[in-house]
């Protein structure tokens, strides 16, 4: 059956510029639809406009923080979220993972590696290429 | 001094008495010679008197014979005429014979035979005649030459002339008595009449020398009483001054004209003229020398009337005048002065004894004669008669009896006075006092003394244990403080020296005192500053604090946080530096400690800080070169970005570490078993230990007890320690693991074989950022951190490492409890 050939939803937020370049760049290949959010705000503003499929996000960025993380769940339940956060701590990711985050990377993360989770996780929705 | 008369003549008189006596005895003598010469002559008388007798008896008895004999013969009547005659003479002889020798027992006997004899031939006689009568001629001759009466008459003649003998013995004896007697008699007489004339030549010689002799004696009386030291004057019986000598001319003033031939009672005071007077006749009543109102203060009057003190002797002298009597006159001035100023000695001395606050008593012999009230309250007696009599050593306690014997023995030896001595004494109560004593000896007039004060010492005792107790107080609380104390001389040299400087320094307080603490201890470089310090108390800081290093007798460092202090004598001067200290080494070494571990805990909060600043700019350097190494085909370039990839990634690991020791979270401790921790962490390395041909061995004892542990954190520390020796060993080699039990420690090692370190890296080894790696590998953090775990479990590290000799980390974790070290 032929779906409908809609694009998916990256919701990625993160407050450095370059990160956030680089994270576009990457996730680009997956032919998935990007939005960025450069704070906590503006991504939970995002979620509320529209669903994304799924969320891509630091943790450590203004009103961000655990408090926002539990947010966007609330806000988006259902939409895999990864978590990537600077030298974060075995708590901080026990902790995000007790909040429902499907994967959780510590910057310097491979992109290699992320970009196999995202993949992986928007898994039946990806419409273009699938590496 | 002055020859008496009396004796002279006294000495006359026995020679001329000796001289009596022996004339005397001559006549005694003769008138008994004399007297027995006449008794004996009387003797002699009766003895020829009884001779006669004897003959007379005899004579009597042959005339009867013979008449007898005529008769026979002629038988004419007138041949018995001497017959008859002796017959009437006989009996009255033969009675005065017997009277006679009545008393001469030896010639009884005999007479009485004789008379037996007598008779018998009487007897003879008549019956013979009485024959011749009647028978005729033959018949009375028969008779006769029957020799009965020859017999009788030769026994009778026998006897008469023993009897003569005997009587003729007597004479020669009594002729040769009478002879001695003569003998002794002429002998006696002429002794006496020798000795009698050699006295009377003796005595005329002495006489007239006795005479010049006084006369002499005389002149020299005279001349010695002028020359005499005292005053004399002579006074007859009627008070008349009759001679004076030329003291007595000085003593009174007078020229010795104006006293001859006046009354003695001159030279006395007015006052004890009458009475004089009197005194002098009673004296001349009964002369006898003395010394003149003995007891009586006499004084003479001088010329210029004055008077003066004076002691008199009166000596009766026996002159041709009379009786007179010389008085010596003793000017007694300086006599009664040097009493008087006795007296005020001794009464100053009494009153001294009296008043004194301190005992005092007096010993002669081994008895107290004396002791003053002082004394006697001392000893807790109710008066001096308590104490007098008894002897020093009752009174003192026996054990210091040996100290005061030796005492007594140094005075009696001839030293004037000892040293004070300490003593108890024993009270009359039996109460101990101790006392000070001292005693000095001295030679009174009734012998040796000694004299013993002594001060009640009690309150001193008393005080004086005080002292010694807050002494020793003081000594205690300085031995056991923890601070070091020095104290100082005005100089800086050492005076006390405490235990806890004695185990700091490792001196003993005799090594140092004396001496100067900037000799001792103090390090060179700091000399300079201890000394000012110094100065500056001595000059007047009251007080001041700093900090310096000492250096121990094992030239061991240690830090001393001084606080000195003066003490000043009463007039400000400084006596003693007084200097307390604490040693604040392993404070400081607690401290550095501290510091470091806040350090590192800052360095942590830094890291973490860092970490969350660089992670995002690392990872966009990290995804760029990835994205840039996914698009470019150029190896060159391939290689530099890929580059950049790896050091991104060591970055990371670093930041890792640092973050994981930064986030240290408190160590969940349970019972941990090595062994099995042991066997979990080289599970991870089984892969890479089959690789890289690395042995394991392992030497884990049985039986080895838990530790109480934190797991995740020695398995950490494992895991360093083997990754260490897997990199020294990159051509191999073995790796030995061992566990096992020392008394209350466990101990684990980590032995490999690799290439080792010489003393200079080895000794750093622990030392946070040391690494030796080469760049790319290792962080330097990994033994530091697995130090600070083995130090938190109370246990510690070591390392023993040689140059191609291998490594081997010692770990000692104690059993049961550990405790975490105290940084606090």
């Amino acid at each position: 059956m032929a779906q409908e050939k809609k694009p998916a939803v990256v919701l990625i937020a993160e407050d450095d510029q370059e990160m956030r370049s680089l994270l576009c760049d990457e996730l680009y290949d997956l032919g998935v639809s990007i939005r960025e959010a450069a704070d906590g705000d503006e991504a939970l503003r995002s979620v509320l406009d529209a669903r994304p499929s799924l969320i891509l996000t630091d943790l450590r960025m203004p009103a961000g923080g655990l408090d926002y993380i539990a947010r966007l769940r609330t806000f988006a339940p259902g939409v895999p979220m990864v978590l990537i956060t600077s030298f974060g701590d075995p708590q901080t990711k026990a902790d995000a993972l007790a909040i429902g985050v499907e994967a959780y990377f510590d910057k310097p993360v491979r992109l290699s590696e992320l970009k196999g989770a995202v993949r992986r996780l928007l898994g039946p929705v990806v419409n273009g290429k699938i590496d | 001094m002055l020859p008496s008369i009396p004796s002279l003549s006294a000495k006359i008189w026995f020679a001329l008495l000796t001289v009596f006596l022996l004339l005397s005895l001559n006549t005694a003598a003769s008138l008994l010679g004399s007297y027995r010469l006449t008794q004996l002559q009387e003797r002699v008388e009766r003895v020829h008197t009884e001779l006669l007798g004897i003959e007379r008896i005899h004579s009597t008895t042959v005339e009867a014979e013979t008449g007898q004999r005529g008769y026979l013969l002629t038988g004419e009547e007138r041949y018995l005429e001497p017959y008859r005659q002796a017959l009437s003479r006989v009996d009255r002889e033969r009675e005065q014979l017997q009277s006679l020798l009545a008393d001469d027992p030896v010639q009884q006997p005999r007479l009485q035979q004789m008379n037996q004899h007598i008779v018998g031939i009487l007897a003879e006689l008549r019956d013979t005649i009485e024959l011749r009568k009647t028978k005729g001629f033959e018949a009375a001759i028969a008779v006769v030459t029957a020799d009965r009466g020859k017999r009788l008459m030769d026994q009778m003649r026998a006897l008469l002339i023993e009897m003569e003998q005997e009587e003729q013995d007597l004479l020669a004896k009594m002729q040769a008595k009478a002879a001695m007697h003569n003998r002794i008699m002429i002998s006696t007489f002429v002794l006496a009449s020798c000795l009698a004339g050699l006295g009377l030549i003796a005595a005329s010689y002495r006489i007239p020398r006795t005479l010049r002799e006084r006369q002499l004696t005389e002149e020299r009386f005279r001349s010695m009483v002028e020359a005499a030291q005292t005053g004399m004057v002579m006074v007859d019986q009627t008070g008349t001054i009759v001679m004076v000598n030329k003291l007595v001319e000085q003593q009174f003033g007078y020229p010795r004209e104006e006293l001859l031939g006046r009354k003695i009672e001159m030279l006395l005071p007015e006052r004890y003229r009458t009475q004089h007077g009197d005194q002098r006749s009673r004296f001349f009543h009964a002369p006898t020398a003395r010394t003149m109102g003995a007891g009586l203060d006499l004084s003479g009057l001088r010329r210029d009337g004055t008077e003066f003190p004076v002691e008199i002797g009166l000596n009766p002298i026996q002159t041709e005048e009379g009786v007179q009597v010389l008085a010596s006159i003793v000017d007694i001035t300086e006599r009664r002065q040097n009493e008087r100023a006795i007296r005020h000695s001794e009464e100053r001395y009494r009153r001294l004894v009296e008043v004194s606050p301190d005992a005092i008593f007096v010993s002669r012999g081994d008895r107290i004669v004396f002791i003053n009230d002082q004394g006697v309250k001392l000893f807790g007696a109710n008066s001096p008669d308590d104490i007098v009599g008894k002897s020093p050593l009752e009174l003192i306690h026996p054990d210091d009896h040996a100290a005061v014997r030796a005492r007594v023995r140094q005075l009696v030896e001839g030293c004037e006075t000892v040293p004070l001595i300490e003593e108890k004494i024993v009270r009359l109560d039996g109460r101990v006092v101790f006392v000070e004593t001292s005693a000095a000896r001295f030679i009174g007039h009734e012998g040796a003394e000694t004299q013993v004060v002594l001060r009640d010492i009690s309150e001193r005792k008393r005080a004086d244990q005080t002292l010694q107790k807050e002494r020793d107080f003081i000594d205690a609380v300085l031995e056991t403080a923890g601070a070091l104390v020095v104290v100082l001389d005005r100089e800086g040299r050492i005076l006390r020296f405490n235990r806890a400087c004695e185990q700091a320094t490792g001196y003993s307080s005799e090594e140092v005192l004396g001496r100067h603490v900037w000799d001792l201890f103090v390090i060179p470089d700091e000399v300079d500053r201890v000394k000012a310090m110094f100065e500056r108390l001595r000059g007047g800081e009251p007080r001041n604090d700093y900090e310096n290093y000492w250096k121990g007798k094992d030239g061991l460092l240690r830090r001393i946080s001084w606080t000195n202090t003066v003490l000043t004598d009463p007039n400000g001067k400084v006596d003693y530096i007084v200097a307390a200290g604490l040693d604040i080494t392993d404070f400081k070494h607690i401290q550095e400690q501290l510091r470091k571990t806040e350090r590192i805990a800052e360095l942590g909060t830094l890291a973490s800080g860092m970490a969350h600043e660089i992670g995002t700019p690392m990872n966009v350097i990290l995804g760029r070169a990835e994205y840039l190494f996914q698009r470019v085909t150029d190896e060159g370039t391939k290689k530099g970005l890929a580059t950049i990839v790896t050091q991104v990634e060591r970055i990371t690991k670093v930041m890792n570490q640092l973050l994981a020791f930064a986030r240290r979270k408190t160590p969940e401790r349970r019972a941990v078993d090595l062994g099995q921790t042991i066997d979990d962490s080289l599970e991870m390395f089984h892969e890479r230990m089959a690789h890289s041909r690395i042995t394991v061995e392992k030497a884990i004892e049985t039986n080895v007890p838990s530790v109480h542990a934190d797991r995740d954190q020695l398995i950490q520390v494992l895991i360093n320690l083997v990754m260490n020796s897997i990199h020294a060993m990159p051509e191999g080699g073995r790796l030995r693991l061992s566990l096992a039990r020392e008394s209350s420690h466990v101990c684990l090692g980590v032995s490999d074989t690799g290439q080792g370190m010489p003393e200079e890296i080895r000794s750093k080894v622990f030392d946070p950022f040391f690494t030796t790696k080469d760049f790319g590998k290792g962080t330097g953090l990994g033994l530091t951190v697995v130090k600070g775990i083995i130090e938190e479990h109370g246990g510690t590290i070591a390392v023993e490492s040689a140059v191609d000799m291998g490594t081997t980390f010692w770990i000692r974790l104690p059993l049961g409890g550990a405790r975490t070290a105290d940084i606090s």
